[in-house]
């Protein structure tokens, strides 16, 4: 019998595989029902997870942010609420009402600087290889317990630079040729070199990238844009990771519609393709095309299927998933998105039930 | 001369060329955006009105319908706007006073427990660039909020907007309540999760996928 480690990685490169592997990031108010019910917090255990998420410690670039004292000239004049929390990349995160759970409202430290300096100055975060030394033995543990490795490096360049600046104005930016946008993408991409070439040195088996370029209804921006401002960018990434460690596996995270952008993902090394929205995107058409050279991850519906499906709904949907990829794998399942307040935990239950009814199929 | 003037206002707001300093679009260099040009139709005597509705309106009519199929993408529709906007500063004054009306009065917001703002934002981007006013109430935001926002303009139409399943299921309740005061209202709600049935199972009034959908039911009414 395999380790679900290897068990994981050989689904992943489509070499056959004995079980479907799993996935699911559940909110706070989720962990909190499933603690309630089963008197403790480790559902990736209760859920026979193959495999362990992992991040590096950061430390903010701007500590005065850090402390709650906003005196700098970024963040536009902005009033921020009393419950504005910052986080390392300086960016305000303030609660939202009670029925916001677990999501803030996000405050841009760049949003309204017109000065191009401001922003090459800007104090990014950063991480200290030596205070983050405890990733590799960090990363054997979870393999001596047979298990994989990913680390999150989600948010990669795209996202979190509007997170800086604001959508609108590096939009705007770019699309007016304005340096301030070239910086601040730059600044970003170097950092996540350093990143990925941390986590691929620490021995991770997948590299999580990821920055929403889809909408619900189709792509957020055009090829041109993308060929132009991102794809490079993200290459660069995935460069300084393969060239610690070529045979690290490369997933990208995009909500929403993105199948135009599925070629030159893989042309720039990305292996795992999440999640596939199946609001969005329709999975068996994506398999079709690109089945025999990306594997996937994710692709049962959060929007309807996993908070408002039948249990034999989601098992029908479970089993046609797992049937299209076949006998050589390629897909870990999970739910689309973060496990959000109103999904009954049952339904989580039913979809990892109905995996392992088509247990030990290929091997 | 005016109907070429206001045509090239129209394909200013479609193509985003702001100013004539502005380098987007690329085929356009140097040449009079819509700010320019709305200051050039009103210095020549052409109406605000016949401005708004045959320069602005069609230019961001026809960027919303080419976003509906994706033709074009939301840095586009950003750019359009931002030239809708340079050419709307210029008939703010005819706004205050009276010379020129709007179609009506479009409230919107994300629905309680919801911070997300850019589906909304690019909603009530469209809904001005046809001619509306939009009071925009924010994020998070409380059936309450609306129905306040309705005692102020009464005859206002409501968009409800939200990003995420879990917020969605409050768009019931915000409709519910705004119904239980004023029953008259129409309200017209979108959001990545949100669906035709789902409208109909809370009795809204109208479902859009994208905001030139929005844009068009309010334009019949």
């Amino acid at each position: 019998m395999l380790t679900p480690r290897e068990n994981f990685l050989r689904t992943l490169r489509r070499q056959g595989f004995e079980w479907t592997p799993i996935d699911y990031w559940l909110c706070d108010s989720k962990i909190h029902d499933f603690e309630n019910r089963y008197g403790h917090r480790d559902y990736k255990s209760f859920f026979e997870m193959d495999h362990r998420w992992v991040k590096i410690f950061e430390k903010t670039g701007s500590p005065e942010l850090k402390a709650g004292i906003v005196n700098s000239p970024y963040f536009d004049n902005e009033e921020l609420p009393d419950s504005t929390e910052f986080d390392v990349w300086g960016i305000g995160h303030s609660k939202g009402s009670e029925a916001a759970y677990h999501m803030t409202r996000m405050h841009h430290p760049l949003k309204g600087v017109t000065d191009a300096d401001l922003i090459a100055r800007y104090p990014l975060p950063s991480f200290d290889p030596k205070e983050n030394s405890f990733m590799i033995n960090e990363v054997k543990k979870i393999h001596n317990n047979g298990l994989a490795v990913i680390c999150d490096l989600q948010m990669t360049i795209w996202e979190i630079s509007w997170y800086l600046r604001s959508m609108e104005e590096l939009i705007i930016d770019i699309m007016m040729g304005d340096e301030k946008a070239r910086i601040i993408l730059d600044r970003t991409t170097e950092y996540a070199c350093q990143k990925a070439r941390f986590y691929a040195q620490s021995g991770v088996d997948v590299l999580s990238l990821g920055d929403d370029i889809g909408t619900q209804a189709g792509p957020m921006i055009g090829m041109d844009m993308w060929e132009e401002w991102l794809k490079p960018r993200h290459k660069k990434v995935i460069d300084a990771a393969r060239e610690v460690n070529p045979d690290i596996l490369v997933f990208y995270h995009s909500c929403g519609h993105y199948t135009p952008f599925i070629p030159g993902l893989l042309e720039i090394g990305v292996d795992i393709l999440n999640p596939i929205q199946p609001e969005c995107m329709n999975f068996n058409e994506v398999h079709d095309l690109y089945g025999d050279k990306a594997s996937f991850w994710g692709t049962l519906g959060s929007q309807q299927l996993i908070p408002f499906g039948t249990k034999e709904e989601i098992r029908e949907e479970v089993h046609n998933r797992i049937n299209t990829c076949g006998e050589k794998g390629g897909i870990v399942l999970g739910p689309s998105h973060l496990v959000e307040p109103e999904v009954p935990l049952d339904n989580l239950i039913a979809m990892k039930d109905a995996t392992r009814e088509l247990y030990k199929r290929t091997i | 001369m005016s109907k070429e003037l206001l045509h090239q206002i129209s394909v200013c707001v479609e193509r985003g060329k702001v100013n004539k300093s502005a380098p987007f679009p690329p085929d356009m260099k140097e040449q009079d955006g819509a700010d320019e040009l709305t200051s050039h139709a009103i210095d020549l005597g052409v109406s605000a009105d016949l401005i708004l509705s045959e320069g602005l309106v069609p230019g961001m009519e026809r960027i919303g319908v080419k976003f509906r199929e994706n033709r074009v993408f939301v840095p586009e529709v950003l750019m359009a706007a931002k030239a809708m906007t340079a050419g709307m500063n210029h008939l703010r004054p005819f706004f205050q006073s009276g010379e020129v009306k709007r179609k009506g009065i479009f409230i919107i917001g994300t629905v309680m427990g919801d911070l997300h703002d850019i589906g909304k934002n690019l909603l009530g981007m469209m809904v001005e660039g046809a001619g509306w006013e939009v009071i925009d109430l924010g994020v998070d935001v409380p059936s309450s909020k609306y129905i306040s926002a309705l005692e102020e303009y009464p005859n206002a139409f409501i968009g409800l907007s939200c990003l995420l399943t879990t917020t969605m299921l409050n768009m019931g309740k915000i409709v519910e309540d705004i119904q239980a005061v004023k029953p008259e209202t129409k309200i017209l709600i979108g959001g990545a999760p949100v669906t035709d049935d789902f409208k109909n199972k809370i009795g809204a009034d109208w479902y859009s996928a994208d905001p030139q959908g929005a844009v068009e039911y309010l334009n019949k009414q």
